[in-house]
């Protein structure tokens, strides 16, 4: 047996392990940990995931209705006010309230007026917010004017705008089985580029009075739009279009057929100018005018010879009344425009009653911000969900900011909703959209996705493999000690 | 043979009776308002058997009262560039994509002075508006990021580090002028390493407003103009302006040197094969001629050849939007034929109709499918084009790869006429350029052994912006006049620099291009003449071995793992000697296994035994 080591030596021994270890353990590791982490900013995950599950309940619109009634009616206000809620709360929907008040409110607001007649009618304004309405004395002594009122309200003045609420909130409750109507509605968003485009199949001169006709005929529902979103306007003539499908030519009429499904292809990509370089989305409107020998041009039935492109733009097929017109005036793009329009208007998802444009641009605005605020939450939900499906990422800064304004925007947005200022909710809902989707695409996100965890260990095996085997060693040997010597 | 008939002479007149009457209307029709577009086509032969081909459109914007020439209405100036010139705050801009080399000296200057030539890969230069300096690179940033897009070009490596501010080189082809508030500044990038292919010809053709389907663009195919020995295609966009207001000038040209005999020996056989024994061209008068042995002849001067085999196609008739009268035009001399070959398909049988004529300018007829036969017995007579005024030529020198050196050598080949020019220069960073070191030497070449020092009779200003690492680059503008009959040579040390590893672009042993230098000729009144580029060159910098850093982790890591092992251990280990040792060794648990194990073997061993 060899002779036993002093005591004190093991001691030592085990003070210089120990301190080996803390050192690595209490500096080493934590300065390891801090130089070779990846930064994340500490974004406010619950309220994200708060807002994504939870946004269509916490959408509260109330939109002020004034009955402009005297001492007539004394109940009128509250009992249609209940009336109204049982209706709502029927068909289920929490989202959506009417504030009945009485008195007369500005002219920003809806205003009901009353008049005794022969029969229950009533006439919405086709200029104003103001509805009339008509009531018989049979009605007053059954004592059902305010059933009366609410059936015009609910199911007639605010009809449209309830069930494109149903869509946009349903749509994204049930995920993917949703109406076809929204999915063609292109995404909110605070700017708008419009393209008019004349796409010609020959190659021969043609021109149009876009500007003047755009002026006549467009202006004035780019002015009234504006309070929801800014339209910036460009055309452009282009020669030799070919189409991207194939036509058939129908013998008996002599005249050139489009089917349905050619329609999907109708737009040739790979060779139309149609590109855009602006930051908001594009919506292009393309008058098509075959040449001379594919003319005419027919969509099988269709009575407009036009269709509408989901998310995208609208197409005008336009025959050349003869084939040497070269010019197209005014009065000849007067019917076009039209059609642009509308299809303008069915691609931001307008609603197409009552007539009056200032209710119907009012039901969009309301639509279009619960639509931008349903996506802004989405999009904050996806940035939870990517930033924890990938552990690696950096979340910079940027981010950060991008996350909280777009979380103060929905706040304010929401309250706005709920008290009667729309203009300030859509502009809020605009700005959170923008700001969910900043945060979402931010560039040094994406570029510093991908650092695999092979590298690194690749390049620390090296020096911690020996290092750790060494201390390990050390560490068991004292272990060893420590069961024969004990202290 | 050509497969075509001569019809009768009669049938010519009538034809040409059409053509003219044809003219005179549309000169009726296009005569009020202004020119919206114009294409035109030279073809003009040149020594050896090339042939020069110069593309030109001209399209305009529509006419706005903004200063700019900015309106939303597009026709048929496009649209997708408009839409950049607007968003990127662009006056003027002039984009180049060019392959090959011009050589001068047998073909004269460049067509039309070199004012649409490139130098080789992609060379970009714009005024563009801006309040301050930092708001017009702001601008100039979103330019080359759309363009590179909208032309599938590396256009977005243009950064800081390569954008220099020319001074005196480039005068606008427009109207530039200074707003209230906002300043327009000269940029200018150059991409010498840039490849120039199909995929950039194709937008180019898309900003055609008859897009290749019509008109001379539809012989432009990508297969064969990148064929060609020498090649530019360039965009210049400028703002004319009038007392109705202001309209943006697009000028797209395509130039193309070509080799005859290659394109059409192409056209034959797609493949390089051997040519048979019959049809080679040998000097049977050399004593050594065999079956075996072939010296051969020079290329025959007798050509016949139509632009089919050139370009592979015909001209699909004209494009109805070009409004000028002649598309086509020929530069040769007399002793050239030339014929116009159109197609009409009009008539039942789809017969050809040529004519030969004396003309040189041609009109194009709306969906007439047309050929242009060019023949001569002769090809060495050609059209003779204005030489250029001055030769430069740049190359490298000393040696190694810690500096070197650039030698510029300029040849004023004239007899009486002194010519007066300015010489631009850029170099990379990395480039540590020593001004100081600027030599000018200067050699008559009539009496070549005289060398004269006149270095300030010769140089008369000198424009230097240094360099900034990683931020800018160095930027030379010399103004000189050189004598009849004179060389000069400019030469310059500099020193090169290091790069950081992620700097290195990938292949970075092939070196590094340098952008051309570019030289204008200015005449009295300080307007530019000619303009001709040199050359880019290949800078080799050190290039570490870039598994480097990871081979220096691993081996530091190694390092200090054997460092601390060593000191621990002596830290920790106890010292004991070597009995000691080996006692304590029979004692670990392995090794007293293996003492069994042992005992057991010798057991076995002696009871066999």
């Amino acid at each position: 047996m060899a002779s036993e080591e002093a005591i004190g030596n093991i001691r030592r021994r085990r003070w210089i392990v120990l301190s080996y270890l803390l050192l690595g353990g209490l500096i080493g590791l934590p300065i390891w940990i801090w130089t070779t982490s990846i930064w994340r900013a500490p974004l406010s995950y619950e309220e994200m995931d708060m807002y994504d599950h939870n946004i269509q309940d916490l959408i509260n619109v109330k939109i002020p209705v004034y009955l402009n009634v005297g001492t007539e009616f004394p109940d009128l206000v509250k009992s249609t006010q209940l009336v109204v809620n049982r209706k709502l709360e029927d068909r289920g929907i929490k989202q959506w309230n009417l504030e009945i008040l009485s008195g007369r409110g500005d002219a920003n607001s809806y205003n009901v007026a009353f008049r005794l007649g022969e029969d229950d009618e009533y006439i919405i304004s086709e200029v104003s917010r103001d509805v009339l309405i008509t009531y018989s004395i049979d009605s007053v002594s059954l004592g059902v004017v305010p059933e009366l009122v609410s059936i015009i309200l609910v199911d007639h003045l605010f009809a449209d705008e309830l069930s494109l609420l149903e869509d946009a909130i349903g749509q994204k409750k049930q995920g993917l089985d949703n109406s076809d109507s929204s999915d063609k509605i292109v995404s909110y968003s605070p700017n708008y580029h419009l393209t008019f485009s004349l796409f010609y199949g020959g190659g021969d001169k043609i021109s149009w009075d876009i500007s003047q006709a755009l002026d006549e005929h467009f202006a004035h529902l780019k002015e009234s739009y504006a309070r929801i979103s800014n339209l910036t306007i460009d055309t452009q003539v282009q020669y030799y279009s070919d189409l991207g499908c194939n036509i058939h030519h129908d013998e008996e009429n002599n005249q050139w057929l489009l089917d349905h499904n050619d329609l999907s292809t109708f737009v040739n990509f790979a060779e139309w100018s149609l590109t855009s370089i602006h930051s908001y989305p594009t919506l292009h409107f393309i008058l098509y005018i075959p040449s001379p020998k594919q003319s005419p041009m027919i969509i099988v039935d269709s009575n407009t010879n036009s269709f509408s492109i989901p998310q995208w733009g609208g197409v005008q097929i336009w025959n050349k009344p003869e084939a040497s017109k070269s010019h197209l005036t005014v009065s000849d793009l007067l019917p076009i425009l039209e059609t642009f329009s509308s299809q303008f208007l069915g691609l931001v998802g307008a609603p197409v009653h009552p007539k009056s444009p200032v209710i119907r641009l009012d039901f969009l605005s309301r639509l279009s911000t619960i639509r931008a605020l349903i996506s802004a939450s989405h999009t904050l939900g996806s940035l939870h969900r990517l930033s924890q499906s990938l552990p690696d990422i950096a979340i910079p800064q940027p981010v950060l900011y991008a996350v909280k304004s777009a979380l103060l925007a929905i706040q304010g947005s929401l309250y706005s909703l709920s008290t009667g200022q729309f203009t300030q909710a859509i502009k809020l809902a605009g700005d959170a959209l923008r700001q969910s989707e900043n945060a979402f695409f931010e560039k040094e996100m994406v570029q510093q996705a991908f650092f695999p965890e092979e590298h690194k260990v690749a390049i620390y095996l090296p020096l911690l493999g020996p290092i750790g085997i060494v201390l390990l060693m050390g560490t068991l040997r004292c272990f060893k000690e420590f069961k024969t010597h004990g202290w | 043979m050509f497969a075509y008939r001569l019809r009768l002479a009669t049938s010519t007149i009538v034809l040409l009776l059409v053509l003219g009457l044809s003219q005179s209307i549309t000169q009726v029709l296009a005569a009020p308002g202004l020119t919206n577009y114009t294409e035109h086509l030279t073809l003009q032969p040149l020594p050896r058997n090339s042939l020069l081909t110069t593309f030109t459109f001209e399209s305009y914007s529509i006419p706005s009262t903004d200063p700019h020439g900015t309106s939303l209405e597009y026709a048929v100036f496009p649209r997708s560039l408009g839409q950049i010139l607007e968003q990127s705050k662009t006056q003027e801009l002039h984009l180049r994509f060019s392959q090959g080399w011009w050589d001068a000296e047998n073909w004269g200057s460049p067509p039309e002075q070199g004012k649409y030539s490139g130098g080789l890969g992609v060379e970009l230069w714009a005024w563009v508006e801006g309040e301050d300096l930092s708001a017009a690179k702001a601008n100039w940033r979103k330019l080359v990021y759309t363009l590179s897009g909208l032309f599938c070009a590396s256009l977005n490596f243009i950064d800081d580090a390569t954008t220099t501010f020319p001074v005196k080189s480039f005068q606008p082809f427009g109207v530039v002028n200074d707003q209230d508030g906002s300043k327009f500044y000269l940029m200018r990038g150059a991409l010498p390493r840039e490849p120039v292919c199909t995929e950039n010809l194709t937008p180019f053709i898309k900003l055609l407003p008859c897009k290749g389907k019509a008109g001379i663009s539809s012989l432009l195919d990508g297969h064969k103009i990148f064929d060609a020995q020498w090649q530019g295609m360039a965009i210049d966009v400028s703002v004319e302006c009038n007392e109705d207001g202001c309209r943006k000038k697009m000028t797209q040209t395509i130039n193309a040197v070509i080799d005859v005999a290659r394109s059409i020996q192409r056209k034959v056989s797609p493949v390089p094969v051997p040519t048979d024994f019959d049809k080679l061209r040998c000097d049977t008068t050399k004593s050594y001629n065999s079956q075996y042995h072939c010296f051969p002849l020079k290329e025959s001067t007798d050509v016949d050849w139509l632009l089919s085999d050139i370009f592979g196609r015909q001209i699909q008739g004209s494009c109805p939007l070009a409004e000028n009268e002649h598309h086509i035009s020929i530069q040769t001399p007399e002793t050239w034929n030339t014929a116009y070959i159109s197609t009409s398909k009009s008539a039942d049988d789809g017969s050809e109709s040529t004519f030969i004529s004396q003309e040189k300018s041609f009109k194009l007829e709306q969906d007439v499918p047309t050929n242009i036969r060019l023949n001569s017995h002769d090809s060495s007579k050609i059209s003779s084009s204005p030489n250029q005024p001055v030769l430069v030529e740049r190359s490298f020198t000393g040696h190694g790869l810690e500096r070197g050196g650039i030698r510029s050598t300029f040849t004023n080949p004239s007899r009486d006429t002194p010519v007066r020019f300015v010489y631009f220069e850029s170099f990379p960073w990395f480039m540590r350029l020593y001004l100081h070191t600027l030599q000018l030497q200067s050699q008559s070449l009539l009496e070549s052994d005289e060398i004269l020092s006149e270095q300030e009779n010769i140089l008369k200003d000198i424009y230097y912006l240094p360099a900034v690492d990683r931020k800018q680059p160095s930027q030379l503008e010399i103004e000189m006049i050189l004598p009849p009959a004179t060389s000069a040579s400019l030469t310059y040390d500099f020193d090169k620099a290091h790069l950081f590893i992620e700097e290195y672009p990938p292949d970075a042993n092939y070196g590094f291009d340098i952008a051309p230098g570019i030289l204008t000729t200015i005449n009295e009144s300080d307007e530019p003449q000619y303009t001709i580029r040199t050359t880019s060159l290949l800078l080799q910098l050190p290039t570490p071995d870039f598994s480097m850093p990871y081979n220096v982790i691993i081996l530091t890591g190694t390092v200090m793992a054997l460092t601390f092992g060593n000191i621990f251990n002596l830290l920790t280990k106890r010292i004991v000697n070597e009995e000691e040792a080996e006692e304590i060794a029979s004692q670990r648990p392995i090794n007293q296994y293996i003492a069994k194990i042992k005992s057991l073997l010798e057991k076995r061993g002696s009871t066999n035994s």
